[in-house]
């Protein structure tokens, strides 16, 4: 079973935000809501590293654990879903996501904030996989089309990666190893130390590019 | 008579509670997601796959994301 996640490679993104018009376009997200931002470090500055943020869709959901009428789901697949029919605009979410992920229209039913809208890996939502209903409240489902998110798909220097956790992760390992520098980060061990199982083309360190 | 009435009474009070109605938060269950391997759209569909069988829809989320990969040996 896959285990979706994301990955920005803040050594290739290059601030094009082309990931951020993509899930735009893909979604039709309303003005002023962003699924899906690049964030730039340094800027400016010589050095500057640039990464895509969205929803990571964590394993330990903090919006999960503070939404006080338990709107959000996890697909088997590890995608962090919301039932918009729940959710009553509050906030709480946003206030426990470190990411900033979860996002609020302005024009709402509640007044000035609406129901919240987040990435959804282009996974949907509760409706039916490919329906109206669901591409009006959440956009296009993607991932029952045998597609990757939109974002991750398109972008044009592949710093942004999104699939099965370990896949991508297999990606972003070799690429590290070919790149000779990066895996001495802290944390790099526990994200990535599992010895490459399965990746297609995973080359030793030092290894050229194909 | 009167033991009868004050019997029955009590009969009445004491089945009283099975006719309350349950109060849980109905609006608190989540609809039950489709699997992500069936859709109801088909127009959009990626090739290569079969839409409806799950080993099918997983050999092409780990193919696609080998769309991502610069090192992957090319076809």
């Amino acid at each position: 079973m896959a285990r979706m996640k994301f990955i920005c490679d803040a050594e290739r993104c290059i601030e094009c935000n082309g990931c951020v018009t993509a899930c735009k376009a893909e979604h039709d997200v309303p003005w002023g809501v962003n699924r899906r931002r690049v964030v730039t470090m340094n800027d400016g500055v010589q050095g500057e590293r640039s990464i895509s943020v969205a929803c990571m869709h964590c394993s330990d959901a903090p919006c999960m654990a503070v939404c006080p009428v338990d709107c959000f789901y996890r697909t088997p697949e590890g995608v962090v879903l919301h039932d918009k029919d729940i959710c009553i605009g509050c906030g709480y979410c946003s206030y426990a996501c470190p990411f900033g992920a979860p996002q609020f229209p302005s024009n709402g039913t509640f007044g000035l904030r609406g129901k919240m809208d987040k990435c959804t890996f282009c996974a949907g939502g509760p409706e039916e996989n490919g329906s109206q209903a669901e591409y009006e409240k959440y956009g296009r489902n993607r991932l029952s089309e045998g597609k990757l998110p939109a974002c991750a798909e398109m972008c044009s220097t592949k710093a942004l990666l999104g699939g099965d956790g370990d896949v991508v992760a297999d990606i972003f390992r070799t690429r590290v190893l070919n790149r000779g520098r990066g895996s001495e980060v802290w944390g790099w061990g526990t994200a990535y130390g599992r010895p490459s199982q399965g990746a297609p083309g995973a080359a030793p360190a030092g290894g050229k590019k194909s | 008579m009167k033991p009868l009435a004050l019997l029955a009474a009590a009969a009445v009070v004491l089945v009283a509670g099975c006719g309350e109605k349950v109060q849980t938060i109905e609006s608190g269950k989540r609809k039950s997601d489709t699997p992500v391997w069936q859709t109801k759209d088909q127009r959009f569909l990626a090739p290569g796959w079969t839409p409806g069988n799950e080993a099918s829809w997983n050999a092409q989320m780990t193919q696609r994301a080998q769309g991502q990969n610069d090192f992957a040996p090319r076809k």
